[in-house]
């Protein structure tokens, strides 16, 4: 993982002075947590600009309440992925019900605003059937999914962040993941049979 | 003759590849995937999907270039909007007031029309009434509603039961 974020008196110190409206200390919070945020929102809602609006509004809550933030209820990383976590589930719901009038009135097919993440993890050597397996999972797998290998978190903060336990968020991954294979498998993409480095 | 049992590793395979399982676990599943072909094409197929998760971060990276932009965008909502916007004391108070003003009001009529006596009720309440004549003056008020006509209290806030006319002696 490419993220570099403060931990124990380095982050509390950027909390404190966050919390008193410090421009430096929100800017380098920004920095720190926003690249996990934004591939956390791209991969549950699969379109750049919606992720872009929900890490923008994200922050602005944290940082107008940074004073209510209680270090010893939560982690700060936990806090920020569930506020994160449930303006993507509003959006989501949101899109959803804007989509159904259109979709029943128009006999044309929906726009694909996920067509530019595609082709950008293809230019990256990441086959597209991946991404695209990935956005047929059910919300509580993709969720965790997403969490785990997007955002970058440990089972106990995943579980902290969906408010499960830690085995429940490991048993979502194994499960999306089995999911996932499946469907590869049944359009004809075949995984890496035999790795030397399983073993 | 003895069965000979084996037992996959299947739930076991993704905390192998995280290696999150403890030191004795992960022999014992090394172990397992040296004799197992099944087990192994599992753990191959399901390393290489992880491999390309685990590549994912790094790729949509590229989205976060726009990163200064964004920032400016959060740091001017921050600011132009106040910190915590509390709900007007006002806008409260008028608020509750008008609550309590309904549950006063909602309150009153409700209770006029429970209080109301039906037909029935004052029937049984004063038997003589019904058989024993009265001057028009000195009949109470009770009394003189008290007839089949009359409709005490209006259906719409109160349902009466069908009630059976009470013939009054003049």
């Amino acid at each position: 993982m490419s993220d570099v974020r403060p931990t124990g008196d380095d982050l509390q110190n950027l909390l404190a002075h966050g919390a008193r409206g410090e421009e430096s200390a929100c800017a380098a919070l920004y920095h720190a947590f926003s690249p996990g945020i934004l591939r956390l929102a791209v991969g549950l809602l699969n379109d750049l600009e919606d992720a872009e609006e929900v890490t923008q509004d994200t922050f602005v809550y944290a940082f107008r309440n940074l004073a209510r933030y209680d270090s010893t209820k939560s982690a700060f990383n936990t806090w920020l992925f569930t506020i994160a976590l449930s303006r993507c589930r509003n959006k989501r719901r949101r899109k959803w019900l804007e989509s159904l009038p259109l979709s029943w009135l128009e006999d044309k097919a929906p726009a694909e605003p996920g067509r530019a993440i595609e082709m950008l993890l293809v230019r990256k050597g990441i086959r597209r059937q991946v991404w695209a397996a990935l956005q047929t999972q059910p919300t509580h797998l993709r969720e965790a999914i997403a969490l785990r290998y997007l955002a970058g978190m440990r089972y106990k903060e995943i579980g902290e962040t969906l408010q499960c336990h830690p085995k429940t968020v490991e048993s979502r991954v194994r499960l999306g993941l089995a999911n996932m294979r499946q469907l590869l498998h049944a359009q004809g993409l075949e995984l890496e049979a035999e790795a030397e480095w399983a073993l | 003759m003895g069965v000979v049992t084996i037992m996959h590793v299947h739930d076991q395979l993704l905390p192998y590849l995280e290696r999150q399982l403890s030191p004795a676990e992960h022999a014992r599943v090394k172990a397992h995937l040296k004799t197992c072909a099944a087990c192994r094409a599992q753990v191959a197929a399901l390393g290489d999907l992880t491999t390309s998760l685990e590549a994912m971060p790094t790729a949509l990276d590229q989205f976060s270039l726009r990163r200064e932009r964004q920032w400016a965008a959060v740091w001017t909502r921050v600011t132009d909007a106040p910190r915590s916007a509390p709900y007007p004391v006002w806008q409260m108070a008028l608020s509750i007031s008008v609550m309590l003003l309904v549950v006063v009001f909602s309150g009153v009529r409700f209770n006029t029309a429970f209080n109301q006596p039906t037909s029935v009720a004052i029937a049984q309440l004063n038997p003589q009434q019904t058989t024993t004549p009265l001057a028009p003056a000195a009949r109470p008020l009770s009394a003189h509603t008290a007839t089949a006509t009359d409709t005490l209290v209006p259906s719409t806030i109160m349902p009466l039961p069908i009630q059976t006319p009470i013939v009054i002696a003049h």
